[in-house]
């Protein structure tokens, strides 16, 4: 018994390095959001040469053929181009980009907003409970793809739309389990006695109760990273998603009917990277979820 | 005799059920309905009773972590059954609760050293270095090694979380310490030692103790003074070898009855209560034991009984009971 004790996070981190369909999880995102990291700083394309043509339409991938900007330079696509002759890969890759600023920037606020309002709904009770309530009751019985559409037309197509129409029906999950959490915390001892030597309740919220979310926190960020990538591609879908730059949902959406003349890799390209990711992401909370789960921590 | 510290006058605390749509309030849980009792400095203060008596709610409003319903509650005078949580920053000082569950009452994701100091921080007593040096002397005494304050709660036994606990409620040196069931989760082997430990303590810095239990033999062995409780009332007050050597109400002796004892002097005829504890929310009229009081007549039906003291001068026995003649 000497030295620093264990926290639950480390013990639970240790757990986590154990699971190797998570750590394979982790490392195909971490490849992912390097690769998207990268296109922030444009180290692999801008978006200039993911909207301009190369070379003619539907060059079929790994075929060569001779460039736009120098007719005489003969060049190999490995992923072909699209109708308009643009790079599939670079629009590909630029993609990833766009998946991870919605997913990141998606999943962080909604949890931001779930677990702030749900803490304070279950501590303080009362007329600040039944408002929340309602309000959580009010998004909820709408249809979930009608909040989505009505709000991105309200923001405009774009990317912008797309956030805020995500966001706002994400936090509401988070929300009510982050609710029904608390409401079992705070009935807890240690809570009782931050009461009873007189703890602010601010200091009880978020100094003793928070702290014990953590669980939840990771499970909902990479659930709803998820949900929010896969929700953008719906939304470019159909047509109210990102508008004048790529992303997997407007390469579907612009490609499907080259698919039934036979031009499958753009298509095909965007529904691999984003199963991939998707896949990857799913291993990886399963893994979270058993490792920074308090109750099977072991 | 010194001064009374506490003084509880028809205490009441009900908790209101509500259903339907509107959440409207359509009864009353009575958890502790009229308590009354005096509590001098040095003195520990047993409450027995069953599950579901209101001995736990009891505890919780002494140290206001409930607002009274109704009736006085003075900390060395000062009335605090209706203060607000302001006016009473400087009374929780000097006040403190031992949980029961020694795995619930540690937050599990702060320090040892956290789980102690976090009164001192509240009350903003003290430097980082200081709270430190506190903390570290409060492991001390409750038998814990230094190394302990970096740890995890979840790296201890359940008597070591328990000393924490106790190291936690006395770091403000409180003068009365609320005990709720502080003993009664732990194994066997365990509770004679942290029960012996709250007794030093007592000694060391002169603690007063009101000690919620339901085991009647812990709470003989470290109360001067026992209550006992059933449905929110006090059916009989004495001390304690007053209590345990002639108890007056049917209901106390029914439980030290039922208790198991090792000495076969003691030993009475087993006298076992029929029937449940009837509801809180609708308690019985009269006496309120009188549903399962083997003695009961028609009178317990109608007329509530007062606390009536039975005692030799010096040494009050209070019962409430129609049927205890002198």
């Amino acid at each position: 018994m000497t030295g620093r004790g264990e926290s639950l996070i480390r013990k639970s981190l240790r757990k986590f390095r154990r699971d190797r369909f998570g750590m394979a999880g982790l490392a195909v995102v971490a490849v992912f959001g390097l690769v998207a990291a990268g296109v922030k700083l444009g180290l692999f394309c801008t978006l200039d040469q993911a909207t301009t043509a190369v070379g003619p339409q539907f060059v079929r991938p790994g075929e060569y053929y001779s460039t736009i900007k120098d007719p005489g330079v003969r060049a190999r696509s490995l992923l072909g181009t699209d109708i308009q002759g643009r790079d599939v890969l670079t629009k590909l890759v630029y993609s990833i980009k766009q998946a991870f600023a919605i997913g990141l920037i998606v999943s962080v606020c909604a949890v931001l907003i779930g677990v702030v309002l749900g803490c304070i709904s279950a501590y303080f009770g009362g007329w600040v409970d039944a408002l929340l309530l309602w309000v959580y009751t009010a998004i909820n019985s709408v249809p979930f793809i009608l909040w989505i559409v009505s709000i991105s037309y309200a923001f405009g197509r774009g990317f912008l739309g797309v956030v805020v129409a995500l966001t706002c029906t994400f936090w509401v999950g988070i929300y009510f389990n982050v609710r029904a959490e608390v409401m079992r915390l705070k009935e807890m001892e240690f809570v009782l006695a931050s009461e009873s030597f007189g703890a602010s309740k601010w200091r009880i919220i978020f100094g003793d109760i928070a702290p014990n979310l953590t669980h939840l926190i990771f499970v909902f960020l990479s659930l709803d990273f998820i949900a929010a990538v896969k929700n953008e591609v719906i939304l470019s879908f159909l047509g109210l998603g990102i508008a004048g730059e790529p992303s997997w949902g407007v390469m579907i959406a612009n490609a499907r009917l080259d698919l039934a003349a036979g031009k499958w890799w753009e298509v095909t390209g965007a529904t691999v990277l984003l199963f991939v990711l998707v896949m990857a992401f799913n291993m990886l909370t399963d893994a979270l979820q058993d490792a920074f789960d308090p109750k099977k921590v072991g | 005799m010194s001064a009374p510290l506490l003084e509880v006058e028809g205490l009441k605390k009900h908790f209101p059920v509500r259903s339907g749509l509107f959440r409207k309030v359509t009864g009353w849980v009575h958890a502790v309905n009229g308590v009354s009792f005096t509590l001098r400095t040095g003195d520990t203060l047993g409450l027995v009773g069953e599950s579901g008596c209101g001995k736990s709610t009891l505890g919780r409003t002494l140290i206001r972590l409930y607002e009274p319903t109704e009736g006085a509650l003075r900390f060395e005078g000062r009335d605090i059954a209706k203060a607000t949580s302001r006016e009473l920053m400087p009374v929780r000082r000097e006040m403190a609760m031992i949980f029961q569950d020694p795995y619930a009452s540690l937050n599990p994701r702060m320090t040892v050293e956290d789980v102690v100091a976090a009164p001192m921080r509240a009350h903003g007593v003290g430097t980082t270095a200081e709270r430190r040096a506190r903390v570290a002397e409060l492991l001390e005494v409750v038998g814990l090694r230094a190394g302990a304050a970096s740890r995890y709660p979840h790296e201890f036994s359940g008597g070591q979380r328990q000393r924490v606990g106790i190291a936690r409620a006395l770091v403000l040196s409180p003068k009365l310490v609320i005990a709720d069931e502080a003993v009664s989760a732990l194994d066997v082997s365990i509770r004679a030692q942290v029960v012996n430990l709250m007794m030093r303590l007592k000694e060391r810095f002169k603690l007063t103790y009101v000690f919620i239990a339901h085991d009647l033999s812990i709470v003989e062995y470290i109360s001067t003074h026992v209550a006992v409780m059933y449905l929110g009332h006090v059916m009989e007050k004495a001390s304690s070898r007053a209590l345990y050597t002639s108890p007056k109400h049917p209901y106390t002796q029914a439980l030290i009855a039922a208790s198991p004892t090792p000495d076969p002097a003691r030993r009475k005829e087993k006298q076992v209560l029929k029937g449940e504890i009837p509801s809180p929310m609708r308690p019985p009229s009269g006496c309120v034991f009188h549903t399962r009081c083997p003695l009961a007549e028609e009178r317990c039906r109608v007329d509530v009984p007062a606390l009536r003291d039975f005692g030799k001068p010096g040494d009050e026995h209070l019962v409430a009971c129609h049927l205890v003649k002198e």
